[in-house]
């Protein structure tokens, strides 16, 4: 009895591959600090970017994570793209997603801070600051 | 040869349609600049006038005032636009104030921004001082010049390309006829308030047909258009003094509907802001006077993703149970009950200024009701705090009020079995967090209180046609937006020092003396204490007056007791018209002259903003700690 490889079989190591991936969770996010922030001060950014990233995936993700099959790419945005309370306006999208009663002030701090320092992906979000 | 020729037609036809659709389009843009430009030749007409004057005085100055008045018409046929496009330009156009501190909702968590003020109100109330000086004069009227050419920039003009502003200036325009145009706000010639309304409301008809020409597709309604123009006879039909206006069914048959009819069309439309300006603002209000209209806090705090019933309902017990329970004291026998009591409108009527926590002495300011505090942007009279969240923290932490300090009383409650199991299942509606932290704590305590802030008052039923008011408190309510000069700090619809659109809080220095005979100044900085300039000196934000009935003392310090005393203060022009010194006050020092009549009639205005507060059963029981003798103490404190 010969064994032959079906695409049958290929779909299924396909499946496997990606509930293994799945269950292996979300990678730990690394950060960018600068060299010359304090210790205690990069603590204290730690303690937020973390608090930054969960709601990120909960209140951004959706709009601007890159997903593909096998992994997820959060953009590298620029100062100009995550400045301050500006970002509320800045994309028509935020009219309604980003308002104090989906996100509070506080929460957008540790958002942009999450944003400002996690380790470059590579890549480049795509729009401006304001857009008209 | 035919088909070259039908071709051609059909080029023709394209052609001539798709140039017939730029110039309407363009119509309203023409009407924009045409104003705009207008304004501006009106600004520099006045400029001329006062370069050509070698003295400012006698008829010289009547010459000046001339020349304002036309220019503020100018001023006025553009308002619509004016303050929507471009806030900071207006502020050199047209500032109340020489200088303002501020703290839009947005900004809030910076550093107040000071913003001078010019243009053409101070440049009016500047003529009436001693021996005025040409120049400087002169730099407050280039400024608005200057400010106003801003307009036909690019980067303004643009915006008005698409209909999508329109229907937000509108409903700025709305919401300040119900608020300030008919109430000398930005206006220092009283007799001139509505005159110039008229000009304002007959300017705007002009400009609502050229928008409708222009954006066929996203037209007022045919029902707006027929209101407005009733609304615009209905205004040349009123007195031309403002005291004898009747603001009561201006703003109830006209204002009030025709925001309604806007908001339908934003929603119709699908209208998009990209403005700060409506960063508050809800599009699904239906009236000024529906609660829903914007808010300044967040009440549900660290919980503000979480919707469902269920839950809500736990966060809401959880609040109500903290809420009378002294735990949160270092000595276990104070809750935020013995300050705000419900049972008293959520204050302390019964003394000017609570008890300190060693129960000897007593704090330096008044306790403020609770209700309605989620629509400031600022908590606490002197602005300190951004959130009711942080205000609750402190509130906790402050050695003279619960005198406890974070750890502490996190374990204190932690230790009861029934808030622990409570907040742990809640943790998964806040997965930022992974323990439970004072700020669910306090996000709970301002979630159950920030409920009793959705009552309604007889005016509120009033102004949405479902109960009338009777004739006093509709006399009262014309004097307060005229005469008695209140509406231009207490603006509508919460009469607190929000107004539109909403966004900030203001501050006023009105002289409160120290004691009931104004024998001192109260020697409480206030807004001096957080942002330190000459203009906070003794500033506090201005407060609503919804319930005020119900919530004596008055005043940061509670020095009043009665409403007839506060009605008294305002009359003698606050502490400065009783001679007391006071260099910053912000409210007008002369006597209003109000009769023994109008005071009846205002007060009884004010009790029509009492609200109907469905109060709660008093928990009869509080959280057994596991530490003994926790347990002990009593629902609602002990003092």
């Amino acid at each position: 009895m010969k064994f032959m490889i079906k695409k049958e079989h290929i779909a299924m190591i396909v499946l496997l591959m990606i509930a293994v991936l799945s269950c292996m969770g979300p990678k730990k996010v690394a950060y960018d600090f600068p060299s010359t922030m304090n210790e205690s001060v990069q603590k204290e950014y730690l303690r937020q970017c973390e608090k930054g990233a969960v709601l990120y995936e909960i209140s951004c993700s959706g709009c601007h994570t890159k997903k593909s099959m096998l992994s997820k790419k959060i953009p590298d945005f620029t100062a100009d793209q995550i400045y301050g309370y500006e970002i509320r306006r800045s994309n028509k999208n935020h009219e309604n997603a980003l308002t104090a009663e989906t996100v509070t002030t506080e929460e957008l701090g540790y958002i942009l801070n999450f944003l400002m320092y996690k380790k470059r992906s590579g890549l480049l979000h795509k729009g401006t600051h304001v857009e008209n | 040869m035919n088909k070259y020729y039908l071709s051609a037609l059909f080029f023709f036809i394209a052609f001539l349609a798709i140039s017939f659709k730029t110039i309407q389009s363009n119509s309203y843009q023409q009407a924009y600049e045409l104003k705009i430009n207008d304004f501006i030749k009106s600004e520099s007409f006045l400029i001329k006038t006062v370069q050509e004057c070698n003295q400012l005085s006698g008829t010289n100055i009547d010459k000046i005032k001339q020349a304002i008045g036309a220019s503020r018409n100018k001023m006025k046929s553009a308002d619509i636009w004016l303050r929507y496009l471009e806030p900071l330009a207006y502020k050199k156009i047209n500032s109340p104030l020489p200088v303002e501190w501020e703290t839009e909702v947005f900004e809030k968590f910076e550093k107040p921004y000071k913003r001078v003020g010019a243009g053409l109100t101070l440049a009016e109330l500047y003529l009436e001082e001693e021996n005025p000086d040409k120049d400087t004069l002169l730099h407050l009227l280039t400024q608005a010049e200057k400010a106003t050419g801003s307009f036909l920039h690019d980067s303004i003009v643009s915006k008005i390309k698409t209909f999508d502003h329109f229907y937000f200036c509108n409903r700025l325009f709305l919401l300040n006829l119900a608020s300030i145009y008919t109430t000398g706000f930005e206006c220092p010639d009283t007799a001139l308030v509505i005159p110039e309304l008229k000009v304002m409301l007959s300017e705007v008809n002009t400009i609502y047909a050229t928008y409708n020409q222009s954006f066929s597709s996203q037209q007022l309604s045919a029902p707006y258009m027929t209101l407005f123009a009733a609304c615009i006879q209905f205004a040349v039909n009123q007195p031309e003094r403002y005291s004898h206006f009747d603001h009561f069914t201006f703003i109830k048959d006209y204002v009030n509907p025709l925001f309604a009819l806007n908001q339908q069309l934003i929603r119709q439309y699908g209208a998009s802001s990209r403005s700060n300006l409506d960063y508050a603002l809800n599009k699904t209000a239906a009236s000024i006077f529906d609660k829903s209209l914007y808010m300044g806090q967040i009440t549900k705090g660290i919980f503000l993703r979480v919707n469902d019933e269920q839950t809500l309902q736990t966060i809401d017990r959880l609040g109500e149970m903290l809420f009378f329970d002294p735990i949160l004291s270092a000595n276990n026998q104070r809750s935020c009950v013995s300050c705000h009591d419900p049972k008293q409108f959520f204050t302390d009527t019964l003394r000017s200024t609570s008890l300190q926590f060693n129960e000897k002495e007593f704090l330096p300011r008044n306790s403020p009701s609770l209700l309605n505090t989620p629509f400031n942007h600022l908590a606490m009279l002197d602005g300190k705090h951004h959130t009711l969240q942080h205000q609750g923290k402190a509130v906790i932490t402050n050695p003279i009020e619960m005198g406890s300090n974070e750890n502490e009383v996190l374990e204190k409650i932690l230790s009861c079995k029934e808030y622990k199991a409570g907040f742990t299942k809640l943790l998964k509606h806040t997965p930022q967090e992974k323990e439970i932290t004072l700020e669910h704590i306090v996000s709970a305590l301002t979630f159950y209180y920030g409920k009793f802030s959705n009552g309604t008052a007889a005016f509120d039923n009033a102004m949405n046609n479902k109960t009338p008011v009777n004739k006093e408190v509709i006399e009262g309510f014309n004097l307060f937006m005229s005469k008695s000069q209140c509406a231009s700090c207490h603006f509508v619809p919460q009469f607190n020092g929000v107004k539109p659109p909403y966004i900030g809080s203001e501050f006023e220095v009105l002289g409160t003396p120290e004691d009931p005979h104004y024998k001192s100044l109260s020697k409480d900085k206030g807004r001096h204490d957080v942002n330190p300039a000459t203009e906070t000196m003794n500033a506090f934000r201005t407060g609503t007056l919804r319930n005020a009935e119900k919530t004596k003392p008055y005043m940061h310090n509670g020095v009043f007791k009665t409403l007839d005393e506060v009605i008294e203060f305002y009359n003698g022009g606050g502490g400065a018209g009783r001679g007391l010194v006071v260099e910053n006050q912000t409210l007008s020092s002369d006597s209003l002259r109000l009769t023994k009549k109008e005071k009846i009639q205002l007060i009884s205005f004010i009790k029509s903003l009492n609200e109907e507060i469905i109060l709660e059963v008093t928990p009869e029981k509080l959280p057994l700690s596991k530490n003994k003798t926790f347990n002990t103490r009593k629902v609602g404190g002990e003092y």
